[in-house]
């Protein structure tokens, strides 16, 4: 399993729209959950079913590009 | 696929549910996936939804299923619904009263009054002086001493903290996270608390009088706690002014602490939970009276530890009903506004009482009808006291609910002794302070009048109170001239039992939450 944890969430909103964006460019048999963990600091993680390197920094190009969200890991 | 003009038509759409920015775009991501859609804009602000479509227009049900389990409902009208404003103008003119609101506002008016006054009548009912404890009482006797107070005062103070912060509590757990996972803020709340009590009651039983917080200290403390307070009930009761308002520790404390990602924002309810041992109300304060007079580290700790051991259960209860209201959304909002007046109202409950420990006005003064400290005209002099030996005498009675009477007069500059017949007292009501005519304070026994002699010096009106401020009266000093009705009577009275204010170190409190060794 791999956990991209992402930052500049700060409602559930945003996490349904990673989700989406996600599923669009294929992750949609990949994505274990999309929640937010920590709304005090605008954290939150994205779970994954294994990736190799490739599928790993191109999840992080979608979920950047969704919005202004950070990848921190 | 080009369309000509003509096939483009453009509808506004009436939503509710959006809250942010993020939300426009989740809207509007999903709508331009929707066949005939070629533009889309949505608006928080306005609660609108513009979309141009090229051929059919979608209907509002279809998009209330499109966006089904995203919380927004769609509509052609403007909603009149839970959201809106109370009263609103329609297009000629005419105002519209907002029944569903109406309804809920009533409805959490009614539930709030009926708690408010549930708490006052339990407050007043003397149940608190059915229990006095020292420092020999037994264990269990602390556990329900404990429990006395977490349907009194403490439930004000740390009840009112657990309520207020129950909204934020309630965000670190999504609706559907399991009964564990929500219910931990509230765990981790009580467990911080029961640890700190324990040291610290051990600390104030092995060092003793040295610990001695004073009264002004924990009444300024315990006002700054409410005005949090307030702050959160007015978010609560969704008050724009304070929706970003949040209670959160310094980071250069939380990073100290704890890694927040591991305790993913756990640390702060068991922070908050050990820091109410400085938020002491009037029964805690005895406790820790006790635990200081014990001298003796283990007989302070386990004294402190049962007592709040006894304030769990109400507390657990309060903290169970926040989360359980919380995860369901259609309770929650009218939860939060219930518990919004509660909070507001236990913060003012709490100012008013810190504000009579430091003899300041307060709203206690509309039912003993005073001011400040203030000059007074030589006023009618027929309710003045009997002056016995030398001195005028007062007498009044007290209780765990107040004194009576509790408006007294006295002439400057002729000695007074005040005879105070205890008929219950509890809790904080054990001592009277008056810091503007005596230094130190009464301390009362049940079932005995004890007695405190002091010259008032200057006219003007005293407040006196509990120590705690809970339950308060006046003593108004008139000037002496022309006080020609003064009647003298010798006596022989040696009936009472002289008061021993000498403080026992404690913060604030007396040594004596009932009868002396």
């Amino acid at each position: 399993m791999k956990e991209l944890k992402v930052k500049n969430m700060h409602c559930e909103s945003c996490a349904k729209i990673i989700q989406m964006e996600l599923e669009e460019s294929g992750y949609i048999n990949k994505i274990i959950s999309v929640e937010l963990t920590n709304p005090q600091n605008n954290i939150g993680v994205v779970k994954f079913k294994d990736l190799d390197q490739n599928e790993i920094e191109k999840a992080k190009a979608v979920i950047q590009k969704a919005g202004e969200y950070v990848v921190l890991n | 696929m080009n369309f000509e003009k003509k096939d483009i038509s453009e509808t506004t759409y009436y939503v509710q549910g959006m809250h942010c920015a993020s939300c426009e775009v989740l809207i509007e991501k999903k709508m331009l996936k929707q066949k005939g859609v070629k533009t889309v804009e949505a608006s928080t602000k306005k609660g609108e939804l513009r979309v141009e479509f090229a051929g059919k227009k979608l209907r509002t049900n279809e998009l209330n299923q499109i966006f089904k389990g995203d919380h927004y409902s769609f509509s052609t009208e403007p909603i009149i619904g839970e959201e809106s404003k109370l009263f609103k103008y329609d297009s000629d003119g005419k105002l519209l009263i907002n029944q569903d609101k109406l309804s809920n506002l009533l409805y959490i008016l009614g539930i709030s009054l009926l708690l408010i006054i549930g708490y006052i009548l339990l407050s007043n009912s003397g149940l608190s002086s059915l229990i006095t404890v020292n420092s020999t009482s037994s264990l269990p006797a602390f556990f329900i001493f404990g429990l006395l107070a977490g349907v009194s005062s403490c439930a004000a103070l740390v009840g009112g903290i657990v309520l207020s912060m129950s909204k934020q509590w309630s965000e670190i757990y999504g609706s559907n996270d399991s009964f564990g996972n929500r219910i931990q803020p509230n765990i981790l709340f009580n467990i911080g608390r029961l640890l700190s009590f324990l040291i610290l009651g051990g600390v104030l039983g092995s060092i003793g009088k040295l610990f001695n917080l004073s009264l002004a200290f924990t009444s300024i403390l315990t006002i700054a706690v409410s005005v949090m307070m307030l702050a959160l009930a007015l978010q609560m009761l969704g008050v724009k002014a304070f929706q970003k308002f949040q209670v959160t520790t310094p980071k250069f404390i939380s990073r100290y602490v704890a890694n927040e990602d591991n305790f993913k924002g756990r640390y702060m309810p068991f922070m908050m939970g050990a820091l109410t041992f400085f938020l002491p109300c009037g029964f805690t304060i005895t406790a820790q009276g006790l635990a200081l007079t014990s001298g003796n580290i283990m007989t302070g700790a386990l004294i402190m530890f049962f007592f709040a051991l006894g304030t769990l259960p109400m507390l657990a209860l309060i903290g169970i009903s926040a989360t359980e209201f919380t995860k369901r959304p259609h309770l929650s909002a009218k939860f939060l506004k219930i518990a919004g007046v509660l909070v507001f109202f236990f913060a003012l409950y709490n100012i008013n009482a810190q504000l009579n420990v430091l003899g300041l006005s307060s709203f206690s003064d509309l039912s003993t009808n005073v001011s400040k400290k203030q000059d007074t005209q030589i006023s009618d002099n027929s309710d003045l006291p009997e002056i016995v030996d030398g001195k005028q005498v007062l007498k009044i009675v007290a209780t765990s609910s107040g004194y009576t009477p509790n408006y007294l007069k006295v002439r400057a500059g002729i000695p007074v002794r005040w005879e105070i017949e205890d008929k219950g007292t509890s809790g904080c009501t054990n001592a009277i302070i008056s810091n503007s005519l005596f230094e130190g304070q009464i301390a009362l026994t049940p079932g005995e009048t004890s007695v405190k002699e002091f010259t008032p010096e200057k006219p003007g009106k005293y407040k006196f109170s509990c120590w705690m401020g809970m339950v308060s009266g006046v003593i108004e000093v008139i000037s002496s001239e022309g006080s020609s009705n003064a009647i003298t009577i010798n006596s022989d009275s040696n009936e009472v039992v002289p008061s021993g204010a000498k403080g026992c170190g404690c913060g604030g409190g007396g040594s004596c939450g009932g009868t002396q060794n």
